[in-house]
């Protein structure tokens, strides 16, 4: 107690000038005292508040049971390698955020966006990405040689997909994948997609405001709907390039013809 | 304290917090981000467009403006009043209109834009992409769209303008009261018009100038305006002519032509009916639009004109007709022969009737004409000098003189028959008679006292006489009498033409000793061969000569014989010279008794005085001078003969205001001599006189000296106061001025007057 009165005593007259008055003058303003006492206390505040935040997350999360059935770790190990797969083959994992994309005056030049933005238009249709994905999962085995991770796959059999094994009766029930199992991959593959299409959206709403930021103005004739006619004019200029966006953008305002 | 700063502490923190959440939210929604820039693009491209279009001039949008600017302009009318100038102030106002049109379609633009976003949009932040220098380049844009919008937008608005201020001053046009109106139409209809005239449309105009100072009181009006409320005062003019003269029309029959009931008469009863049709037809409603305002003073005021008017022209035309109330011509000429003297004149003598007859004429014209009812109205009328009363003393007159007249010429013929029979005896005129007009100078008679002293007439006739009798007496004694006086007067002239002829041979005859009865039988019958041609140019009664012919050739004849023989008795014939040579030689002088004046002083000094004689300013003795001045007006030059002591005759000569003036004393008994010595004294005061005549002929100051002259003709006088003179002297002198006269006329290069001689022998 007596030395919290210490303290804030030190602070009143670090406030009034008290004590420091001989050493400094002239005597420091309140505003000078908010600046040098009140923001820092609000930046540790506002860490603070950060840091209680991910611990509240992290705990939420591990609510959930520790230890998963085997046919889930298969199917979700499954899943993450052929979903892995894909974006690597997107090179998603390359634009963490839209300043990592290659611009040349209004317009972006850069082949990985490019391979992006084409690999991305899988997304127009997620219901059959899905399904491929789904079925690419099931179908997967390690390639010959791979002698680590051989181990860890084994066979999922689900009646309904595209790839049987050899001998189905042979598949233990644990790993019979049956609706309900189904039902939850497809829902595992959705989430993961959905950040998929969050990352890439976000990708091209950017490039679109980038490149109508840069674009110089066109006469407004009779016909043009303003925004909307913006939207797919930077949207037909980028397809031009290499650079076809999402339907999910260009039909923002409204759906395109087919 | 502690409180305070944790309290702006949590504060400080509240911001950084809400601050670092917007940004971070901004930062990561790139579709909002991208939705704003499209809304940002699409705004500007529309701003753009207003911007490029704001100098664009369309049909619609100049009748919209036109319709506007009209608005703006009845509002500002002083500023717009003249047409040139009001382009100034019209183009700031389209200007002004273009760029708040424009701003206008931008606000509306970004709320559209901000519509369109997400994220919030300023107009800045459009306008920046708009144009690179919105501030700069939409005033500019405005500016071109005023200029070239100014000449269509102007004109149809000032046409709307105007038009519409001209309706409202119409609506609102305010015609004078009545009673302004008839006061200025009043005085308007006495200062314009006479007798039964209406006032003509163009009287109207001088109503102008009051119109427009009404209408003028309107404030401020557009150019064209004034113009048009100019025509309204016009208009105003026309409307107000129009009412007078369909009043006018109303009356018009009876005001010019006397349409009136034939049974009316007097001005009263006229101007009643005319006023009633005029009040029956012209009713008075002011506030119509214009307003109707009824009869006029200046319709009831020309009524009463022609009421006057028609009354007299009635009356008039009664008296015409009728000859009742003129006293008859017995009556009249019982009245004149009851007191001839006073009725001598006629002027005086119709007075007199006037006044005897006059006022029972009266009587009976108001009793006949007005009847019972009017009767005592034209009587007062009759005594108060009105127009009928001026109607009724005019016919009276002329009725009077006419009856008069015959009556005077009847007794004058009586008088003449009475008074004059001498004037018709055959005998008349008898030569005494001619001879007493002759020596009046007359040629006719033309004064009857002039006859009555002929005649020989009483003062009881003279009084009695009427002024027709006198005429008729003097012309019935012309007809005789004019041809007697021109063949006597022939008859002299042909005596005075003798003497100028035959002086010279009358002078051989003296020297020859011819006796004077043989020379007179000579002379007479050269006066009988004379008139042998000219009688025949007289009456044949008058041809004869006349005793007074004879006398008169008998004296000239004998006057000159005695001088001559005087002459040749005393003078050596060495002197006996030509009157050439004795008026303009140059022999030397020769002694004489001449009295030296002035005009004989030495040269130099005779030269001072000729100057001063041609300044008109000569300074005479004045004794000369004062005796000359009893001629003035009888001639231009004057030889007064006078007794001088020791038996010697003084001879003064000059004009009458002295011009030339000298003074000679000379022996009468040597008429040759003296003829000598006058010719030698005249030639420089008569050359002044000529000189003055010819000066005189130039600037009319010696015009002075004669009743009636002009510049062709010189009179001499040849006074002779003197019985020593004789007539030789008149013809002598006569013949050397004569001769002085024509080498005058030689010398000086003009033209000789001729001379006109009078003798004038006081003895």
């Amino acid at each position: 107690m007596s030395a919290n009165r210490k303290g804030l005593a030190g602070l009143d007259s670090l406030i009034n000038g008290k004590g420091a008055r001989a050493r400094r003058s002239p005597a420091l303003s309140p505003n000078d005292a908010l600046v040098q006492v009140a923001l820092p206390l609000v930046l540790i505040l506002a860490i603070i508040t950060r840091l209680m935040v991910i611990e509240y997350t992290e705990a939420m999360r591990n609510q959930g049971p520790r230890i998963l059935d085997m046919w889930k770790q298969q199917m979700i190990l499954r899943a993450d390698t052929v979903m892995d797969a894909w974006e690597r083959e997107a090179e998603l994992g390359a634009f963490p955020d839209f300043s990592r994309i290659q611009w040349q005056g209004a317009f972006p030049n850069d082949p990985r966006f490019e391979n992006l933005c084409t690999k991305a238009l899988e997304m127009n249709d997620r219901a059959t990405l899905q399904d491929n994905l789904y079925h690419a999962a099931l179908a997967y085995a390690p390639p010959i040689g791979d002698e680590e991770n051989t181990g860890l796959f084994f066979t999922l059999h689900d009646p309904l997909a595209r790839v049987q094994p050899e001998d189905p009766a042979k598949v233990s029930e644990d790993f019979v994948i049956d609706e309900e199992r189904r039902a939850y991959a497809y829902a595992y593959l959705a989430d993961r997609m959905a950040k998929w299409k969050e990352q890439v959206e976000g990708l091209q709403w950017s490039a679109v405001a980038q490149c109508a930021d840069e674009l110089p103005l066109e006469d407004f004739g009779a016909g043009q709907e303003g925004v909307s006619a913006q939207l797919l004019r930077v949207a037909d200029l980028l397809k031009g390039r290499g650079y076809p966006l999402l339907n999910s953008v260009v039909e923002e305002y409204g759906r395109l013809n087919p | 304290m502690i409180g305070k700063i944790i309290g702006r502490s949590l504060l400080g923190a509240w911001l950084l917090w809400s601050g670092s959440l917007c940004m971070f939210g901004e930062n990561t929604d790139p579709k909002a981000g991208a939705k704003k820039i499209l809304a940002l693009r699409a705004a500007a491209e529309k701003a753009r467009m207003y911007l490029q279009g704001a100098a664009d001039v369309n049909r619609t949008a100049i009748d919209e403006l036109s319709n506007l600017l009209s608005q703006e302009m009845l509002k500002r009318v002083e500023e717009f009043q003249a047409k040139k100038k009001g382009q100034i102030p019209t183009e700031k106002w389209l200007e002004n209109w273009r760029m708040e049109e424009l701003q206008k379609s931008v606000t509306e633009t970004v709320q559209w834009a901000k519509e369109q976003s997400p994220l919030p949009i300023e107009e800045a932040e459009v306008l920046k992409r708009a144009a690179s220098d919105w501030a700069k380049e939409a005033p500019a844009r405005a500016q071109e769209y005023a200029r070239q919008s100014l000449k269509q937008v102007y004109q149809k608005a000032r046409d709307l303008a105007a038009g519409e201020q001209l309706k409202h001053l119409q609506n609102n046009l305010s015609y004078p009261n009545k009673e302004e109106l008839n006061a200025r139409l009043n005085q308007l209809f006495e200062e314009k018009t006479k007798g039964l005239s209406p006032l003509a449309m163009d009287d109207f105009s001088v109503l102008d100038e009051w119109l427009q100072s009404m209408v003028g009181e309107t404030g401020p009006v557009f150019e064209e305006v004034r113009k048009k409320v100019a025509e309204m005062s016009t208009d105003m003019r026309l409307e107000i002519a129009k009412q007078y003269k369909a009043q006018f029309e109303q009356v018009k029959g009876m005001v010019q032509k006397n349409e009136f009931a034939q049974n009316l008469k007097t001005r009263m009863e006229m101007q009643g009916v005319a006023l009633q049709a005029l009040a029956g037809n012209f009713v008075s409603d002011l506030n119509a639009t214009p307003p109707v305002y009824g009869v006029f003073d200046a319709s009831e005021k020309l009524v009463e004109r022609a009421a006057i008017h028609w009354e007299s022209k009635r009356f008039d035309k009664f008296l015409k007709e009728t000859d009742f109330w003129l006293p008859s011509k017995e009556g009249i000429e019982k009245a004149i022969r009851a007191d001839l003297p006073n009725h001598v004149s006629l002027g005086k003598s119709l007075n007199l009737l006037t006044e005897k007859y006059l006022s029972n004429a009266r009587q009976k014209l108001a009793l006949e004409y007005g009847g019972k009812k009017w009767s005592q109205y034209f009587a007062d009328a009759f005594t108060k000098g009105e127009q009928v009363a001026r109607s009724l003393d005019n016919r009276f007159r002329e009725g009077i003189k006419k009856s008069s007249s015959e009556v005077r010429k009847n007794l004058a013929g009586e008088q003449l028959n009475a008074e004059f029979k001498d004037l018709l005896a055959p005998s008349f005129p008898q030569e005494s008679q001619v001879v007493w007009f002759y020596e009046q100078g007359k040629s006719k008679v033309t004064e009857f006292s002039d006859l009555a002293k002929g005649l020989d007439l009483s003062f009881d006739q003279k009084t009695n006489l009427l002024e027709e009798t006198r005429l008729m007496a003097v012309e019935l004694a012309n007809e005789e009498m004019m041809p007697a006086l021109a063949s006597l007067q022939k008859q002299i002239e042909n005596v005075r033409v003798l003497e100028k002829e035959y002086l010279e041979e009358l002078k051989e005859d003296v020297s020859k000793g011819r006796e004077f009865e043989e020379i007179l039988q000579d002379w007479q019958s050269r006066w009988n061969e004379l008139w042998k041609e000219e009688k025949q140019q007289v009456e044949e009664r008058w041809q004869p000569h006349f005793e007074l012919t004879g006398k008169e050739l008998s004296k000239a004849v004998r006057q000159l014989y005695e001088g001559m023989i005087s002459a040749v008795e005393q003078i050596t014939p060495e002197t006996v010279q030509s009157p050439t040579e004795e008026l303009g030689g140059e022999k030397e002088t020769i002694a004489t008794d001449a009295v030296p004046v002035e005009n004989e002083l030495p040269e130099s000094q005779e030269e001072k005085k000729e100057e001063k004689a041609k300044g008109g300013e000569q300074e005479l003795n004045g004794g000369i001078t004062e005796e000359l001045k009893v001629f003035v007006g009888l001639a231009d030059g004057v030889f007064a003969f006078a007794d001088a002591p020791e038996g010697k005759c003084r001879m003064l000569f000059g004009t009458p205001d002295g011009v030339g003036a000298f003074a000679m004393e000379f022996d009468p008994k040597d008429v040759e001599g003296a003829a000598r010595n006058i010719s030698q004294s005249l030639q420089k005061p008569l050359g002044l006189v000529l000189d003055g005549n010819a000066k005189g002929k130039e600037d009319g100051i010696f015009n002075l000296f004669s009743a009636s002259r002009d510049g062709s003709e010189i009179r001499m006088l040849f006074r002779v106061s003197s019985p020593a003179i004789r007539h030789q002297m008149s013809i002598l002198v006569r013949q050397q001025v004569q001769e002085a006269i024509d080498a005058w006329a030689k010398k000086s290069g003009r033209k000789a007057p001729n001379l006109i001689w009078q003798d004038d022998v006081e003895l």
